[in-house]
C-alpha cells in the first residue's frame, strides 16, 4: 500500500475529519482567547488569557458547578458499577427467567436521555407526582425531590443510575460469559465458595473491562446536561447546576462565546487528564 | 450512544500495547500541537460581520377605514383605523414560494391551522420549523450571524426585541405597512403594540398578548362561613379579590394547610401557588411584586414608570429597598404554598392549580383562564375569579429616598408576550409579509385567542379579541369570560403599563436574577444579599455589553424621557 492511490481513498475521510472535527476544535480554541459576545454586536477581539483568568479568579459559579459534576460522576459511576456487577453475576448464573429479565433491564437504555428526564420530572413532582403518591399510600412521608438541594442531587443520580446501570450490566454480562471456564471449575473443585470465586477469580479477570467501563461512564457522566436541563434546571438554588449546563448558559443564553469556549477547554483538559490516567492504569493491567 | 460501542470496539479489538510515559507525553504534545495549529487557522478566519439593515421603501397614499369593536363590560370602542392604500399592490399569488416560519411547538399551533387557507389562496407554501423554547434564541442568532435567512418569519418573545431588532436583524415593518396596508392597526392593544416596537418603529406585530394576573378560587373565597372566620381572625372582611400583596398574604395564610373545598376527603390544600422553579420563569413572579413596591406609576421618566435601570447612570434598580421588600414578601408567600413549589415551572404550576386545585390563589399568564374551560381535566371550571396584579400598601420613592405609604399598583407585561417578525435576511419578504398580515388579521387571530381552533397559547392582543360572544361560543361561562377579558383588557390597555426588559442581554440579566432568587428560596442568601448580588452581576453584564450603548437602548426601548 505504498501507492499514492491510497491517499485518494483516504481523502474523503481526511476532509471529513478536518472540516467537521479539527476546524471546529481549532476555531473554538481560538475563541477561548477572544472577547466575543453576540449580544454586544461587535467583532471578536483578542484578549489573550483574560477569559481563563476570569474563570480561575472570578467565577465561583463555574467551580461550584464543576464540583457538583465531580460528585455526580463519582457517586453515579460507583453505584452503577456495583449494581451492574451484581446483576451481571446473578444473570450469568443462569437463573430462571434470565432472558426476560435481561430484556427488561436494558429498556431504560433505549430511552433518550431527554425523554427520561421529562418522564422522571413528572414522576418525581412533589405534589402531584406518582412516586410521592405511592409513598403516601404506604404511609411514608413525601420526599422533597427537587426542593431540597441534597435530595435534588440524589434524585438526579438516581435517574442516571436507572438509565445507565443496564449498560454496565450488559457489558459485564458479556464479559463474564467470555471468561475461561477452567479457573472457575478448578476453584469449585477446590471447594471455593461462590463469593470467593467472585472475589478472587471473576472480578480480577474482569478488571480491564471494569476499568474501561468506568472510564466510559465517567467521561459520559462528566458531560451531564440532559438531566439538569430537563429535570431541575440547575435548582433548587444552583445546587444541581453541572459544568456543561453552566457552559451552555454562558454560550447559548448569554452568548458569551469566548468565555464559554475557555470554560469548555478547561473541562476538556480535566477530562483528558482523567482519561489518560485511567487509560494508563488500564494498560498497565493488561 | 454509539460512541460507547466505538470505544468498546476500540478497546476490545486493538492489540494490547504498552503505554509508557514517553508515549503519553508524545500523545499529549501531539494533541496540543494540533490544536495550536488549528487555533491559528481559526484565528485567521474571521466571522461574518453583522451590520444594520438598509431599506429603500417609499410611502404615499393614505386611506381611512373604520371598524367597530365591542369589548366586554362597558367598553365599546369605535376605532378609526388608519391604514394605507398600496402604491404597488402586494401580490396575492406566490406560486411555489416557500415561507419558513420558526417558533416553538406551542406557538406554531395557529400557523398549522391557518396555513391551509393561506396556501390555497396564494399557492405559496408554509414551512414550519419548531424548536424547544430554550433553543429559539440560539437558533435565530445562529441564522442572523450567518445572514442566512433560513427563517422568513420568526415568532418569538417580545423581550428579545433588543437582541433582534436592536441588532438590526429584523425588517422594519413600517414601510411595508405604509405601502401595502395592514389589517386594523388601531385595533392592537397599546401595550402589545409597544412591545412590538423598536425605536418608534414597528419591527414586529403582536402574536400573543401576555400579562400576569391573579387567579382566585371564588367558590371558596365567597363561602360565607370562611368569610366569617377570616373576619374574626384578621379583623377585616375577606378581600375578594385581594388588592394588595399584604392582603394576598393574609388570604394565603388563612387557606393554607387544610381542606377548604372538600372535593376529595383527606386532602391538604394550600394558600397560594406560582412559578418558582429555577430556570423556568420564576423571576417574573418576583418582578410582579417589585413592580408594586419599587415603581411609582407614570410616564417613563428617570424616577417613574419603569423598573430595571436608572436611565441616567444605567445602574440596576433591583437593590433598592422596594425590590428587597418585594423579595421578602415573596419568600413569606412561599411558606403558604404547596411543598413542591420550587419544582413548579409553568407546566407543573398549571397542572397543580387547574387539574389539581391545590391552592386558592395563583399567579400566571392568561393561559390558566383558557385551561380552566378548555382542559378536560380541569377541576376548577367556572370556579376561578380573575384580577389584575395586586398592588402594595407602600412604594419606595428613590428620588427622595423614602417610603410613600399609599396604595400603589402597576400593570406589568411580564415576559412581553409573543411577537411575529420578518427576518432582515429573508429572501421572500413579500410572501412573508403577506402571511404575517394574514395571521395577524382579526378574522384569524380571534380564533387563536379564544382557543376556537384548539390552540391555547395565544392570549388577546387586539380589542376585537374581547368579543364576548365568541368566547361564550367556545364554551366559556359568560360571567367568567366577561371578568377574564375585562382584566386582560384593563392591563393591556393601560397606557402606563410597565414594559418588560427588552434590551440586548435580557436573558443574561434574567438568568442572574433567577439564580439569586433560587438561592433566596432555599435560604442560601438573605433577600438583601440576593438583591445586592443581582445588582453586582447586572453591573458586570452592563459593563461587558457597553454601558453607554445599553443605556441608550434602554431609553429607546421604553421611550423614557430623561
Amino acid at each position: 500500500m505504498t501507492s499514492p492511490i491510497k491517499w485518494l481513498f483516504l481523502l474523503p475521510a481526511i476532509i471529513y475529519l478536518v472540516a467537521l472535527t479539527m476546524f471546529p476544535l481549532a476555531w473554538s480554541l481560538s475563541l477561548a482567547f477572544m472577547d466575543w459576545k453576540l449580544t454586544k454586536a461587535s467583532d471578536p477581539q483578542f484578549v489573550g488569557l483574560d477569559n481563563f483568568i476570569r474563570l480561575f479568579t472570578k467565577d465561583a459559579r463555574f467551580w461550584s458547578a464543576l464540583s457538583f459534576t465531580a460528585f455526580y460522576v463519582t457517586v453515579a459511576a460507583a453505584i452503577e458499577l456495583t449494581l451492574g456487577l451484581i446483576l451481571a453475576v446473578i444473570l450469568a448464573s443462569g437463573i430462571k427467567g434470565g432472558r426476560i429479565l435481561r430484556v427488561i433491564y436494558i429498556i431504560p437504555l433505549a430511552v433518550p436521555p431527554i425523554g427520561a428526564a421529562f418522564m422522571w420530572r413528572m414522576m418525581l413532582q412533589e405534589d402531584v407526582g406518582i412516586v410521592n403518591a405511592i409513598l403516601t399510600f404506604f404511609g411514608i412521608e413525601r420526599i422533597r425531590w427537587f426542593t431540597d438541594p441534597w435530595t435534588a442531587r440524589i434524585g438526579l443520580i438516581m435517574i442516571d443510575v436507572w438509565q445507565w446501570t443496564p449498560f454496565i450490566f450488559l457489558a459485564l454480562l458479556a464479559a463474564i460469559r467470555a471468561l475461561p471456564v477452567e479457573p472457575l471449575e478448578a476453584a469449585k473443585v477446590d471447594g471455593a465458595s461462590e463469593f470467593k470465586v467472585l472475589q478472587k477469580i471473576i472480578i480480577p479477570l474482569l478488571k480491564p473491562v471494569i476499568v474501561t467501563l468506568v472510564l466510559i461512564r465517567c467521561i459520559d457522566a462528566f458531560k451531564l446536561f440532559d438531566l439538569v436541563y430537563g429535570v431541575t434546571g440547575g435548582g433548587p438554588g444552583l445546587s444541581t447546576e453541572s459544568a456543561s449546563f453552566y457552559i451552555y448558559l454562558v454560550g447559548r443564553s448569554y452568548f458569551d462565546l469566548g468565555y464559554a469556549s475557555a470554560a469548555s477547554y478547561i473541562m476538556l483538559i480535566i477530562m483528558m487528564a482523567l482519561s489518560i490516567t485511567l487509560l494508563w492504569r488500564l494498560r498497565r493491567t493488561w | 450512544m454509539y460512541i460507547y460501542w466505538y470505544i468498546w470496539l476500540f478497546f476490545t479489538m486493538s492489540e494490547p500495547k504498552k503505554m509508557n510515559r514517553r508515549a503519553i507525553l508524545g500523545t499529549v504534545a501531539g494533541v496540543i500541537g494540533g490544536l495550536a495549529v488549528g487555533a491559528v487557522v481559526g484565528w485567521t478566519a474571521k466571522p461574518a460581520e453583522v451590520g444594520p439593515v438598509a431599506r429603500t421603501e417609499t410611502v404615499t397614499q393614505t386611506a381611512i377605514r373604520t371598524q367597530t369593536v365591542t369589548a366586554p363590560q362597558t367598553v365599546t370602542r369605535t376605532l378609526t383605523v388608519t391604514g394605507t392604500l398600496p402604491q404597488v399592490g402586494l401580490p396575492d399569488r406566490f406560486d411555489g414560494v416557500e415561507v419558513t416560519v420558526m417558533t416553538q411547538p406551542w406557538n406554531m399551533c395557529p400557523v398549522k391551522h391557518h396555513r391551509t387557507n393561506w396556501e390555497a389562496t396564494t399557492r405559496g407554501v408554509v414551512r414550519m420549523i419548531e424548536f424547544p423554547y430554550a433553543e429559539l434564541r440560539p437558533k435565530a442568532m445562529d441564522d442572523f450571524l450567518a445572514k442566512a435567512g433560513t427563517y422568513d418569519i420568526l415568532i418569538f418573545p417580545g423581550g428579545l426585541m433588543g437582541d433582534y431588532a436592536g441588532g438590526g436583524h429584523l425588517e422594519n415593518l413600517d414601510p411595508w405597512i405604509e405601502r401595502y396596508g395592514f389589517p386594523a392597526l388601531e385595533d392592537l392593544l397599546p401595550a402589545t403594540r409597544k412591545v412590538a416596537e423598536w425605536g418608534g418603529n414597528l419591527y414586529a406585530v403582536p402574536y400573543d398578548g401576555d400579562c400576569h394576573m391573579l387567579y382566585y378560587r371564588k367558590d371558596v373565597m365567597l363561602n360565607p362561613e370562611y368569610q366569617r372566620r377570616f373576619r374574626e381572625e384578621y379583623g377585616y372582611p375577606m378581600p375578594v379579590p385581594p388588592k394588595t400583596w399584604e392582603e394576598v398574604l393574609d388570604v394565603a395564610k388563612f387557606f393554607n394547610g387544610w381542606d377548604w373545598d372538600k372535593e376529595r376527603p383527606g386532602e391538604t390544600k394550600y394558600g397560594i401557588a406560582f412559578i418558582a422553579k429555577r430556570g423556568t420563569q420564576a423571576q417574573w413572579t418576583l418582578l410582579d411584586l417589585i413592580a408594586q413596591y419599587n415603581v411609582i406609576p407614570g410616564t417613563p421618566t428617570r424616577y417613574a414608570g419603569h423598573m430595571f435601570f436608572d436611565p441616567v447612570t444605567m445602574t440596576p434598580l433591583l437593590n433598592e429597598p422596594g425590590a428587597v421588600e418585594a423579595l421578602k414578601m415573596l419568600l413569606e408567600l412561599k411558606n403558604y404554598a404547596p411543598p413542591g413549589l420550587l419544582g413548579y415551572g409553568f407546566a407543573e404550576f398549571r397542572d397543580a392549580y387547574v387539574k389539581g386545585g391545590v391552592a386558592v390563589l395563583g399567579i400566571d399568564w392568561g393561559d390558566v383562564g383558557i385551561m380552566e374551560f378548555m382542559d378536560p381535566a380541569s377541576v376548577v371550571k367556572g370556579k376561578l375569579g380573575y384580577a389584575p396584579l395586586p398592588g402594595a400598601s407602600k412604594v419606595w420613592d428613590r428620588q427622595r429616598g423614602r417610603w410613600i405609604n399609599k396604595y400603589n399598583q402597576n400593570d406589568y407585561g411580564d415576559f412581553g408576550g409573543w411577537v411575529m417578525a420578518i427576518s432582515a435576511y429573508s429572501k421572500k419578504k413579500e410572501a412573508a409579509f403577506h402571511l404575517l398580515r394574514y395571521l395577524n388579521d382579526p378574522a384569524q387571530s380571534i380564533l387563536d385567542a379564544t382557543g376556537t381552533i384548539g390552540c391555547w397559547g395565544s392570549n388577546p392582543y387586539r380589542y376585537s379579541h374581547f368579543d364576548l360572544e365568541k368566547w361564550v361560543a367556545v364554551g366559556f361561562a359568560e360571567d367568567s369570560a366577561r371578568e377574564y377579558l375585562a382584566v386582560i383588557q384593563k392591563i393591556l390597555s393601560n397606557p402606563l403599563h410597565l414594559i418588560d426588559l427588552k434590551i440586548p442581554g435580557r436573558d443574561e440579566y434574567y438568568d442572574k436574577l433567577d439564580a439569586h432568587l433560587a438561592k433566596a428560596f432555599i435560604g442560601e442568601e438573605t433577600p438583601e444579599q440576593a438583591m445586592r448580588a443581582v445588582y453586582d452581576e447586572w453591573e458586570q453584564v452592563t459593563e461587558s455589553l457597553g454601558r453607554e450603548r445599553q443605556r441608550r437602548l434602554y431609553i429607546e426601548s421604553l421611550n423614557i424621557r430623561v
